[in-house]
């Protein structure tokens, strides 16, 4: 234990709040020497979102089967006679992966908010927050990896060369993901009616990313409308990579191009704001 | 403004410096206000007002040193600010006027809120420990000891939505006084428990004292503040009303509030 000759000689000072940005390379080493924070919080969410599951855990591989039950039983209904691509395979990964980006907006975003408690009693570096959201989200995926890779095939998948940009593709997506949720979670803490726009943002995205449609039927005037957005080439490149192919070298690039973009801009908005943050909870 | 500084720097040993300085501070916070019905929205739309929250000045000009090794009890009525002040010198709650100057690691636990109820009171306290930067190590070697010193030892793994109010505080206060602080700020925490235990966490803040840290007491407890505190602070509304030694500003306080002898539970 410390005593009194061997004080360190830290020296916090706290002024009023207005926007600043902390040492960028001290908030960063801050995050790093927490980072089992981060994997104990995450495993005390999940636990608490099952704990009084009968199931418990058998449910994080239950989800995704009945996830993919219902979308091929509706694509069954829906596609009845037509003759596109075969796309089930396709649909299944994308709303999978879909779910990693909704996590992002929506549990990333209040992540702050449903987290008072905490922020009331300790100090760490607020984005840890965020950060535990997008990595519990990724942890809840893995089971859900699983159960993709077995049924793929089963559904008639078949895997090109363009497999071998899936990581890349991603990691892109990780990426954007930590700077979504740092983007959002400092809106919804500072705008109280963020939330519920958040959820429409959400839905909107669901609608105008290639996740339930293959782009091939997309009208020419609704692409020129929809593919700017941060998730549509994200989505475009998943969709080739699904189908066997290639992704198209301007889909990875524009991904790449909005998933730094999102972590710059959300990190610099979390970090220049996080100290008053407090004082809206 | 000036700018926000939330992390540490080095800066070379001076120790007749005070382990905190407050210089002035004002701070605020948000209420939420929900809406009567959707006229009232309305009216706020057109008058431009603030959506769903009232800015509530909670201090106001405080200013007081504390020296390194001692503890300062803050006293004062319900909504005085003293939890507010606690926040601020935490550096949880930014202040919107003054300086806060805090020299050695810093601990805020306030009991009853951070911990989690589908964990154990195990987990806890290693969630808890974690968040306050402490290695997993080194959480390892104290959480029995802990659970020990809560007299807890048969509960520690056990789920804390089992757990009594009074066990939970007894836990809480535990772990912030277990976690190597060398500030400390413990914000009702001796409140909680019975007299027994009162008395053993009295014990080991004493001791932690005796070993130079600096512990700040938020209190209404006035019993405690007699024995353990080497200097006072009441706060009424947000404002100093008297700092310096117990004696003096429990007896003022005490004028106040009219109470005519101490008791555990006096205010």
């Amino acid at each position: 234990m410390t005593t009194a000759s061997e004080y360190s000689e830290v020296e916090y000072v706290f002024e009023p709040h207005a926007s600043a940005m902390p040492n960028v390379r001290d908030y960063v080493m801050a995050l790093w020497a927490r980072r089992q924070f981060m994997v104990e919080l995450a495993r005390a969410d999940l636990r608490a979102a099952r704990s009084r599951a009968i199931l418990g855990n058998f449910w994080s591989v239950l989800d995704p089967l009945f996830q993919a039950a219902i979308y091929f039983f509706l694509y069954a209904v829906l596609r009845s006679g037509s003759s596109q691509i075969e796309f089930l395979p396709i649909l299944i990964g994308g709303i999978f992966l879909f779910g990693l980006s909704t996590a992002a907006l929506g549990e990333g975003g209040s992540s702050i908010r449903r987290s008072k408690g905490l922020m009331l009693s300790s100090t760490f570096p607020r984005a840890m927050l965020p950060l535990t959201v997008v990595y519990k989200t990724y942890r809840k995926f893995v089971p859900m990896a699983c159960v993709f890779l077995v049924l793929f095939p089963l559904v008639g998948g078949k895997f090109g060369p363009g497999l071998f940009l899936l990581p890349l593709v991603f990691g892109i997506q990780l990426v954007m993901n930590i700077g979504i949720s740092l983007l959002v979670a400092t809106y919804v803490t500072l705008v109280p009616d963020g939330t519920n726009v958040v959820q429409y943002v959400t839905r909107i995205l669901f609608f105008a990313t290639p996740v339930i449609y293959p782009i091939s039927l997309l009208p020419a005037a609704a692409k020129v409308l929809i593919a700017w957005q941060p998730l549509f080439a994200l989505f475009a490149s998943y969709q080739a990579i699904f189908g066997g192919d290639v992704p198209r070298f301007t889909d990875v690039l524009q991904a790449m191009v909005w998933a730094v973009g999102l972590l710059v801009l959300g990190a610099w908005v979390f970090l220049r704001r996080e100290r008053e943050f407090t004082i809206h909870l | 403004m000036s700018e926000a500084i939330a992390f540490p720097s080095e800066r070379p040993a001076q120790p007749a410096r005070p382990s905190i300085e407050v210089d002035d501070v004002s701070a605020s916070y948000t209420v939420r206000i929900d809406s009567k019905d959707m006229m009232s929205d309305v009216r706020r739309l057109f008058r431009r007002e603030e959506a769903g929250g009232r800015l509530i000045p909670a201090l106001r000009d405080v200013t007081f040193a504390v020296p390194r090794g001692s503890v300062l009890a803050v006293v004062g009525r319900n909504g005085a600010g003293k939890s507010t002040l606690c926040r601020v010198i935490s550096g949880v709650l930014p202040p919107e006027k003054g300086r806060v100057t805090v020299r050695g690691q810093l601990n805020l636990l306030t009991p009853g809120i951070g911990f989690s109820d589908a964990l154990t009171g195990r987990e806890n306290i290693k969630l808890g420990g974690l968040a306050s930067g402490m290695s997993p190590e080194r959480l390892a070697e104290i959480t029995d000891e802990i659970g020990e010193f809560a007299q807890l030892a048969d509960y520690l793994d056990l789920p804390m939505h089992a757990y009594s109010s009074g066990m939970r505080m007894r836990l809480a206060s535990s772990v912030a006084v277990f976690l190597d602080p060398e500030i400390l700020l413990i914000d009702e925490a001796l409140t909680g428990g019975d007299a027994a235990f009162g008395q053993h966490i009295a014990e080991r803040t004493a001791k932690l004292t005796g070993e130079g840290r600096t512990i700040v007491l938020v209190t209404h407890g006035l019993s405690s503040v007699k024995t353990m505190a080497t200097e006072c602070l009441w706060l009424h509304q947000g404002r100093v009303a008297a700092f310096g030694d117990p004696d003096e500003v429990l007896s003022k306080y005490m004028r106040y509030c009219r109470i005519e002898s101490l008791s555990m539970d006096d205010m």
